[in-house]
């Protein structure tokens, strides 16, 4: 059932630009980076125990080397622009992260990874060769030996591509021998620590993976909306992640791609309702989280067995479905 | 609680349906004649978002009591941006998919520029309403918009000539300022308007002290007041603006401020220091606006579009964003009007060549870069205590912007 759900949203999101008001393929892009970005940040969050509130420098380092990139004609080199982007979230998460938590952890390194953000989108903000406040507008799409993703709806789909393979590589990540450790730190840093792991090599390692793809998904992000601005890097991006995780649900690696889709769905259906739109989505969002601590994800995992039960009364796919929800 | 298989079918079609919704699929335009807001009615410039929904609001209701326009009624279709260029693309391609043709986008320059290069493709025309950024005219121009706001050279040129005008003595002037880009250019453009216009208007040459700087947000300015204190100066020119002037004039009075200088101006927070001091306010202020009821008390569609205002909100002193509001909708739905159509190959050049009387007198626009070029206003007000507001505006004087907008450079930064 969850494979047919996930083929389901799959299809709904690659087939959006055929029958969908352009409005709304332009709020599912947004959605698709938003919901990878928040894997990414979940990556420490959910996985490793660690609370950043300063990703959104990340994905702006991503964003502005892709604009200048692309507005300097360089659009056929866009897949290796993605890739430095990445090199260099990566490389600045490794210069902070091998500073910032032997150091800190806990509420400290929330606190300093948001300053770091807020100095780099001040240093944008002042820097001319880069917009200064109003930003680097303009971007064109890429254009890939000779394939014009300017064209159409043709970067949709490649966001759509490209952000299912980072999705994957994640989804791999959380699952391998390295996630597995990931989560023991989460649960209990000491004690992996006593049986001879390098804690701080991994969660350096986590803090290097989650801003090397913060960033990626920040390059892809500048050609779908054409402009980047500092305020990229406001306080106010690194909360979006955190909101879409704990709407989800953080204890599972698609809790962040469910909350970002229940909230840009949230968004888009209030997006009428002038003056009262922020207040209906955060009266939702605080009974969603009130009545369901462990997001979305785990709402649906409380009501998931009465439903299959209801529907498939085989005591053997229960078993099974348990079991397949543990590894998730 | 279980779930039947014939309710999950039931949501699925209910799901559906909803996506079926003609607010989320492809719509064209049906039998009135849609005009889209793209404004800020969330986020930090909601106050002016506001203004700007009422004043356009106003602006569609006047047309439609004389019949609407090309044979049909207006209808207003308002999404907000946040304040931000994601908003403002999602809501631009979704009302351009409704097949909407006519926008009006502001006032924030970042979300105006996410939403320019889209309105090649989707055949729309814009008028931008208010934004002050001279790039939206200059390198980032763009033919298929018109901008009705007054750019910042413009407006502090115009400042300073009415500064030369009516204090010719005031020559040593002293500049507060909160260091951000936008608003230290501001106190740059003022400041090279003084010194082009005194010369001119008074004669004399005039002396600018170094400006004192005070950061964004800050709640204490004792040290910089004292500065003033101190200042050999008699004319003041404060570049603070909403809740940083605000605190400012308020402990500036417990110096003695008002007392020290001549002349205070003021750039851009007009007559919400008023409301907010009330009979703190102090004793005299000039400010510029891009609109003043009384400095237009002989058009008489500005008279009628304040009464409306004041009908509808019971406020006596609206933003001037709301008039420009009414005059942008105005100005691209008599330009569709003449042209005969919502095609932009005719409202174009319709804007281009039509004048309507708006609420800001006759809608002009400079023909190289599609900028506004309208009249500036400049109001003297202050405390009052024989008003029961305990305040009142003293005074307004009218220039002509033509003869101090900057001069055209479309494609190309201003120098």
């Amino acid at each position: 059932m969850r494979i047919a759900f996930a083929l389901a949203a799959g299809a709904l999101m690659l087939s959006l630009p055929l029958w969908a008001n352009p409005g709304l393929v332009f709020i599912a892009g947004v959605t698709i980076t938003g919901a990878v970005f928040a894997l990414s940040w979940n990556l420490l969050f959910g996985f490793t125990g660690l609370a950043s509130f300063g990703n959104a420098g990340f994905f702006t380092i991503g964003a502005y080397i892709a604009a200048v990139g692309l507005r300097a004609d360089h659009g056929a080199w866009f897949l290796p622009l993605v890739g430095a982007s990445a090199l260099a979230g990566g490389a600045v998460a490794f210069i902070i992260g091998i500073v910032a938590l032997r150091r800190s952890s806990g509420i400290h390194l929330a606190i300093l990874t948001l300053a770091l953000s807020e100095v780099l989108r001040v240093t944008v903000s002042h820097t001319a060769a880069l917009g200064g406040n109003d930003g680097l507008p303009n971007i064109p799409r890429p254009r890939i030996l000779g394939f014009d993703f300017g064209a159409g709806d043709r970067y949709y789909w490649l966001l759509c591509a490209a952000c299912a393979l980072l999705a994957a590589m994640l989804w791999w990540i959380v699952h391998s021998r390295f996630g597995r450790v990931l989560r023991s730190i989460r649960m209990d840093a000491d004690r992996t620590r006593f049986i001879g792991v390098d804690v701080a090599a991994y969660r350096l390692g986590a803090f290097v993976v989650s801003g090397a793809v913060g960033s990626a998904v920040g390059a892809l992000y500048a050609p779908w909306s054409q402009i980047v601005t500092p305020d990229l890097a406001h306080w106010i991006r690194s909360t979006q992640p955190i909101l879409y995780a704990l709407l989800g649900g953080a204890s599972s690696f698609w809790g962040p791609v469910v909350g970002a889709l229940a909230f840009s769905a949230l968004d888009y259906a209030t997006r009428t309702l002038v003056g009262l739109s922020e207040i209906v989505t955060g009266v939702v969002l605080l009974v969603v989280l009130m009545a369901a601590p462990d997001g979305l994800i785990g709402l649906w995992r409380r009501f998931a067995p009465k439903l299959s039960k209801s529907m498939t009364p085989a005591p053997r796919a229960l078993s099974e479905r348990g079991f397949a929800e543990k590894m998730s | 609680m279980t779930f039947a298989r014939r309710t999950i079918l039931k949501g699925a079609a209910a799901g559906l349906g909803a996506l079926a919704a003609p607010s989320i699929l492809r719509a064209a335009e049906g039998d009135t004649l849609r005009v889209a807001l793209i404004t800020s009615l969330s986020g930090p410039a909601q106050l002016y978002g506001n203004f700007i929904k009422i004043g356009t609001t106003i602006a569609a209701d006047r047309i439609n009591a004389k019949g609407g326009a090309l044979g049909k009624k207006i209808e207003l279709v308002i999404r907000d941006d946040k304040g931000s260029p994601d908003g403002a693309v999602a809501a631009f391609r979704e009302l351009a998919g409704m097949g909407i043709k006519l926008v009006a986008q502001g006032p924030l320059t970042a979300p105006l520029l996410a939403t320019l290069p889209l309105l090649d493709g989707a055949g729309a025309s814009m008028v931008m309403v208010g934004p002050s950024s001279a790039s939206l005219t200059h390198e980032n121009f763009n033919p298929n918009a018109f901008r009705l706001g007054f750019s910042g050279p413009m407006a502090y040129s115009g400042f300073a000539s009415v500064m030369a005008r009516k204090y010719p003595d005031v020559t040593r002037w002293a500049v507060m300022a909160t260091e951000t880009d936008s608003l230290k250019d501001l106190a740059r453009q003022f400041t090279l308007g003084l010194k082009r216009e005194y010369p001119k208007l008074a004669g004399k040459e005039v002396e600018v002290l170094d400006p004192l700087f005070a950061s964004f947000g800050a709640a204490d300015y004792k040290n910089q007041i004292s500065s003033l204190m101190d200042a050999k100066a008699d004319g003041l020119f404060n570049v603070l603006q909403g809740a940083d002037a605000i605190s400012y004039y308020k402990q500036a009075r417990t110096f003695g401020v008002e007392n020290k200088y001549r002349i205070q101006a003021d750039s851009g927070n007009e007559l919400s220091i008023a409301k907010a001091l009330g009979r703190n306010t102090p004793k005299e202020i000039w400010g510029w606006t891009g609109w003043y009821q009384e400095a237009v008390a002989d058009n008489p569609v500005a008279q009628e579009i304040y009464k409306d205002y004041v009908g509808r909100t019971k406020d006596e002193y609206p933003n001037w964003f709301m008039a420009i509001a009414h005059d942008s909708i105005l100005a691209i739905v008599n330009a569709a009007q003449v042209a005969g159509s919502t095609d932009r190959a005719g409202v174009l050049p319709a804007m281009a060549a039509s004048a309507p009387l708006g609420a800001t007198g006759k809608i002009t626009f400079r023909k190289e870069d599609q900028t506004f070029v309208g009249n500036l206003v400049y109001i003297k007000f202050g405390a009052d205590a024989s008003d029961p507001k305990g305040w009142r505006v003293f005074e307004s004087v009218v220039l002509p912007g033509a003869e101090f907008v900057e001069p055209a450079t479309p494609g190309k930064k201003l120098a």
